[in-house]
């Protein structure tokens, strides 16, 4: 088994309490952290399994009592990709100057071009903060990421959000707002529709193609990693030290057991298990029998079919925008690139 | 005689102008320009021949003898393909 990503809650507290945040973390009073020993032990835990990547979140990981003890472990294993995922509310000067000499990656989250858009997601206040310490990174080999939850609040604001990641030296990334944490509330006004989520995809490639960059696509997931026995996993350790099989899927009926009680061949059982859940899905009919993705899908995302609707074999909410993309996006560059081919033969 | 779009066929419209509709039966995938979309919008409903052209005269501003030729060549096709059905 291949674990190549762990990704580290080393906080549960924020000083924000955004809109579409999927754990609610500026919620929590009692703080929890993970000390730098303890995120030794999580390292050790999963070195055995090919572990190549350790991003530190929260919670804003930044908050963290001891954050710079904690970025200590960049230079103690340099063997592995550290990566710090944060608000850039709480500025840094040792995370900058990692990130300035190439020694981690920074993904600064951040949901509006303005003051006025992303007040609407992340609170009044913020987006200065966040600009201020991006301008700190001076990082141009390795282009830090400024993401973008794209939700019903913010979608217009897209192309601005681009053209400003792009000008302060960022790679602008973009997800769709998951329905769990803050994201449940009032779901419905939040949520993009299939034909929105398409016409994002479309203005995202437009903006890649002008500016000839290649930021992340938002596309849809057509199956699940845990299908393939081959597949490298990217894991997620909440606070307490649970494992769980994504960022998604947190609730504790699909913990795959705990990094500080470690039992590898109970730790396998349970991906095992999880496996067995994914393939069943693979055989669940969504109404595939009569699509016209029937081939090429793999019956979608378990955590999002849980964060839908609680079961993780249910209807993940996406086969009209796997339609929709495949149809109105997949094709098109498909077709572009057989045109292109031909012309070349002649 | 009244047409409606058959509900059989799995109707994907990525945007305003383009439609795809599927055809779980043969696998065949039909593809629509604006027009088609249009005359296929407005079979959602049964609905007869001369209801139609009235219908597509108030979009593009036409005489119902000046497109009736094209949108009975058009019926006849989506007919033959299953797209349309009889009501």
């Amino acid at each position: 088994m291949k674990i190549k990503t762990v990704y580290v809650e080393i906080t549960n507290q924020c000083n924000l309490n955004c809109r579409t945040c999927y754990n609610r973390s500026g919620l929590n009073r009692k703080r929890r952290e993970l000390s730098a020993a303890r995120l030794e032990e999580i390292l050790q835990v999963f070195l055995p399994y090919g572990l190549e990547r350790f991003l530190l979140s929260g919670g804003e990981p930044t908050l963290h009592t001891e954050f710079d003890s904690v970025l200590d472990l960049v230079e103690k294993y340099p063997q592995i990709s550290f990566g710090v995922v944060t608000n850039g509310t709480n500025p840094n000067r040792k995370l900058a100057g990692y990130v300035n000499d190439g020694k981690m990656s920074l993904q600064i989250s951040l949901d509006g071009s303005c003051e006025e858009e992303n007040a609407k997601t992340r609170g009044p206040g913020n987006f200065e903060k966040t600009i201020a310490f991006a301008r700190q990174i001076h990082n141009t080999k390795e282009p830090p990421l400024l993401k973008m939850v794209l939700s019903q609040q913010n979608r217009g604001d897209l192309e601005a959000f681009y053209r400003l990641a792009r000008s302060i030296g960022f790679s602008p990334e973009f997800a769709f707002i998951y329905k769990s944490g803050n994201g449940t509330e009032n779901w419905e006004g939040k949520a993009l529709t299939a034909r929105q989520k398409l016409e994002a995809l479309r203005t995202i490639h437009r903006l890649n193609q002008e500016c000839g960059k290649e930021a992340f696509l938002p596309l849809c997931t057509m199956g699940c990693p845990f299908t393939k026995e081959d597949s490298e996993l990217s894991l997620c350790v909440k606070v307490d030290g649970d494992v769980q099989p994504c960022q998604t899927l947190y609730d504790g009926g699909f913990t795959l057991g705990n990094a500080f009680d470690f039992h590898p061949e109970a730790f396998a059982a349970n991906v095992e298990k999880l496996r067995a859940l994914a393939r069943r899905r693979l055989e669940t009919d969504y109404g595939c029998k009569t699509c016209l993705l029937q081939e090429g899908c793999l019956r979608g995302c378990m955590a999002a079919a849980v964060c839908l609707c609680g079961d993780p074999l249910g209807d993940d909410g996406e086969c009209e925008y796997r339609k929709l993309q495949f149809l109105g996006f997949d094709l098109q560059g498909m077709l572009k690139k057989r045109g292109a081919g031909r012309t070349g033969e002649e | 005689m009244k047409y409606v779009k058959n509900t059989k066929m799995d109707f994907i419209q990525t945007d305003d102008t383009s439609l795809a509709v599927y055809d779980p039966e043969s696998g065949d995938t039909h593809f629509f320009d604006e027009t088609g979309t249009d005359i296929l919008s407005f079979l959602s409903e049964p609905c007869g021949l001369e209801e139609l052209l009235e219908k597509l005269c108030g979009v593009y501003e036409a005489a119902p003898g000046d497109i009736r030729g094209d949108v009975e060549e058009f019926l006849r096709e989506v007919m033959e393909k299953g797209v349309v059905v009889e009501a």
